[in-house]
């Protein structure tokens, strides 16, 4: 059935028919289709989106209030990064604040936001998502040096800022796990007493080797070269990602001088221009 | 932990075997349980494993102190083992502790099972004793084991592993229905004393929507839990609301532990399920004959908690 | 054209999540895309408890209410509290959801038809446990070629 079933229109009681149409057509930016369209002998007006959904006014002597709990009830229009442009110029011309997001923080990389409500205090999030949410993000440390061999136990995961990795310890040796999630450019910290990587925008969860697991169907975090020096210092080079489907122990750097990263199967994601080797973040 | 299990089965379960725990000092903690059990401590011979000191109950489940420089005790946590006893036993039991009525606690906790008057202390460790009046039991100390509680980081993923791949059934959860917050108001507002880990603060959670600490007024609510039949037991999982050091995720084996019975054919699909996750799992070992356990599957849960499934010995 | 490409999501309020997952997935055949608050990570951040359902293109957000809400009367099967929401299934498999509703014991209304003047054929109108007003219809408009749903996961498609 799931396959089969579709969001189709949102019914929304109005207490003015007039001013709400108007309100959804010209400052949120609907279509107007027309009126009585539908069995309901209430005064009602149905808009249009440019997906097969739609939206149906109807007019009613008093719209409820709130529930005293009912922050949380909202809706989101996701339009197109260009709609978002335009929607923002719509709302400032109609005098409606469309300052910042007070949800900012809680929003990754590319997700953009502006919050409306409507005549009737009905809550609408304006929601666009740019191209950069997927992006591949080189932090411009270059190639970072992490210490020596001799300075991690295993188990250990070490947090590089400046070079947006995380230089992790296991029982096979060494990993550098690029710090971005692959869900939307969140980015991750070490939850070290829970032993997994975790995405406050969304909630993703990684365990130590950045394998995802959850339902948003992520890709493991990605690499960053790890090399190993015969003096068995270690250097990332931040300046190259390699994506993987899963995680494979022969991509694990060894703690060992001279130990080299393997590249086999993992797909080179960014190559961007080397920056000069800059000292430990 | 692979969410996307590719066989699901049904834990059967007989009871809770053991809750081994652990103690600072063994013979200080032999002669508190020895004390609780009222009887001189007996220990069980040939317990599988050598470091652990099991004391047998009157129900043929076991108690375990294992002893530890540092034992992980969670003293402010939710975490508990809970004991029914006779009333006239708790009577004997309370007035022989050492810690005084300011140490023994009536709290109240979310499970109807659980809505008569029961008593809280601690063990001088710290480990916390939640002692359920039976008036079906007639020995002189704590006869079963009713109930344990661990934590976890993660209700979803949890739940996720003891009921989804496991195949455990849920007797009781709270935190999910508007009921437990209205009900969490009354433990806000000082009205009703609740077991440590039923409710919370958070600092964050006020009555002004996005108020920063010190904005508005802090909103008591329900913390998660969820019990779990496991037989005659009860395996319950709190949330944690701080971040506790979880075990590193490839041990298998470690304390504390819960372990429970279960039969032969039932730790043989448990093998093959968790085998096929990404659990971290160790055994079935088979332990040397006279241990009152003959074989157990140990393994830890996705959020660090150790369990162990026995199988009774075969004649 | 419209300015809007879709409406992406809906944050709800029930009274008991459980029993909402229960039937959003098992009647309507939604699935779970997270859960929020259900962590120790969320508890420090205090946000409220919820599950984030993909009912086919569609999010909603399912809030648990920290307030008994004021819900119309259960028996009242048609209306809004505010909002109601509708989904469509093609018109041949209209009678096989009609079906499944009451074989689920879920109380209905419907159906209803609708002018030709305007996209929809008939409606079918029932609530969830808590009381949200749900429709389920059937497009006159279903061979029409719109722009194509972008479901969101939270955050973002996927």
């Amino acid at each position: 059935m799931s396959k089969d079933i579709a969001f189709s229109h949102m019914v929304v009681e109005v207490s003015d028919l007039d001013k709400s149409e108007k309100f959804y057509r010209d400052v949120i930016g609907l279509d107007l289709l027309g009126h009585n369209m539908v069995a309901d002998n209430r005064p009602n007006a149905l808009l249009a989106m440019n997906t097969r959904q739609r939206l149906l006014l109807v007019e009613v002597p008093k719209v409820p209030p709130y529930p005293a709990s009912g922050g949380s009830i909202h809706h989101g229009w996701l339009l197109t990064i260009d709609q978002f442009a335009q929607a923002r110029d719509r709302l400032e011309a109609a005098g409606y604040a469309s300052g910042i997001d007070p949800r900012q923080t809680f929003r990754a990389v590319g997700e953009y936001n502006m919050d409306i409500i409507d005549p009737d205090g009905n809550r609408f999030q304006i929601q666009a998502f740019g191209e950069e949410a997927t992006d591949i993000l080189p932090s411009g440390a270059g190639v970072v040096s992490c210490g020596n061999i001799a300075d991690h136990a295993v188990g250990d995961v070490v947090r590089n800022g400046k070079g947006r990795f995380f230089l992790s310890r296991n029982e096979d040796g060494y990993l550098a796990i690029s710090a971005w999630c692959t869900h939307k450019n969140g980015v991750t910290v070490w939850q070290k007493e829970s032993w997994h990587f975790y995405c406050p925008f969304h909630g993703a969860k990684y365990d130590c080797t950045g394998t995802y697991f959850g339902r948003m169907g992520c890709a493991p975090m990605r690499l960053h070269p790890v090399d190993i020096d015969e003096a068995g210092n270690i250097s990332v080079d931040t300046n190259r990602f390699f994506a993987r489907s899963k995680h494979d122990p022969a991509h694990v750097v060894p703690a060992k001088p001279g130990a080299k990263f393997s590249t086999a199967g993992l797909e080179l994601v960014k190559a961007a221009v080397p920056a000069t080797t800059s000292s430990e973040g | 932990m692979d969410l996307r299990r590719t066989e699901a089965m049904m834990l059967t379960l007989h009871s809770i075997a053991h809750v081994t725990i652990e103690v600072g000092d063994l013979p200080r903690a032999l002669e508190f349980y020895s004390g609780l059990i009222g009887a001189p401590a007996s220990r069980v011979a040939a317990w599988p494993v050598k470091d652990e000191t099991a004391l047998l109950l009157p129900s043929g489940q076991f108690l375990v102190l294992k002893p530890s420089a540092n034992p992980r005790t969670l003293p402010e946590s939710a975490v508990h083992q809970a004991y029914r006893a006779a009333p006239a036993a708790i009577d004997r039991i309370l007035k022989s502790l050492s810690v005084g009525a300011a140490g023994v606690h009536r709290y109240h906790e979310d499970r109807l099972a659980e809505q008569a008057d029961n008593c809280y202390f601690a063990d001088p460790d710290g480990n916390r004793i939640q002692l359920i009046a039976d008036a079906a039991r007639s020995a002189p100390g704590i006869a079963a084991i009713d109930h344990a509680i661990v934590l976890a980081s993660d209700m979803e993923w949890i739940e996720e592993f003891y009921c989804d791949l496991l195949g455990l059934v849920v007797e009781h959860r709270v935190g999910w229905n508007t009921g437990d917050y209205i009900r969490a108001r009354a433990w806000g507002e000082g009205k009703e004393e609740m077991a440590p880990g039923t409710r919370r603060w958070d600092e964050r959670y006020r009555d002004i929507p996005g108020a920063k600490p010190g904005q508005g007024r802090r909103l008591a609510r329900p913390n998660m839990q969820i019990f779990l039949h496991t037989g005659e037991s009860i395996l319950g999982i709190y949330l944690s609301p701080v971040h506790v050091q979880e075990s590193p995720p490839r041990i298998a084996v470690g304390t504390p532990r819960i372990g429970f019975w279960t039969d032969r054919a039932t730790l043989e699909r448990a093998v093959a399920v968790l085998g096929k996750t990404r659990a971290t799992v160790a055994g079935p070992v088979h332990h040397v004959s006279g241990s009152p356990i003959g074989s157990s599957l140990y393994f830890r849960d996705p959020c660090g908690n150790f369990i162990e499934l026995c199988v009774k010995e075969t004649a | 054209m419209a300015y809007v490409e879709s409406l992406s999501h809906s944050g709800i309020c029930v009274h008991d999540l459980k029993e909402a997952e229960s039937f959003y997935c098992g009647v309507l055949g939604a699935a779970v895309h997270s859960r929020v608050n259900f962590k120790t990570q969320d508890a420090l951040r205090g946000r409220s408890v919820h599950t984030s359902l993909m009912l086919s293109d569609y999010l909603f957000a399912i809030m648990l209410s920290e307030d008994w809400m004021n819900i119309p009367p259960l028996d009242q099967l048609r209306g809004e509290n505010r909002i109601r929401h509708a989904f469509c299934v093609p018109k041949d498999k209209f009678a096989q959801i009609l079906q499944s509703l009451r074989n689920h014991k879920v109380a209905l209304e419907g159906p209803v038809t609708h002018p030709e003047t305007g996209p929809f054929g008939e409606s079918i109108y029932f609530r969830d446990p808590t009381g949200n007003f749900l429709e389920v219809v059937w497009r006159r408009d279903e061979s029409a070629s719109y722009n194509e749903v972008l479901p969101l996961g939270h955050g973002g498609v996927g």
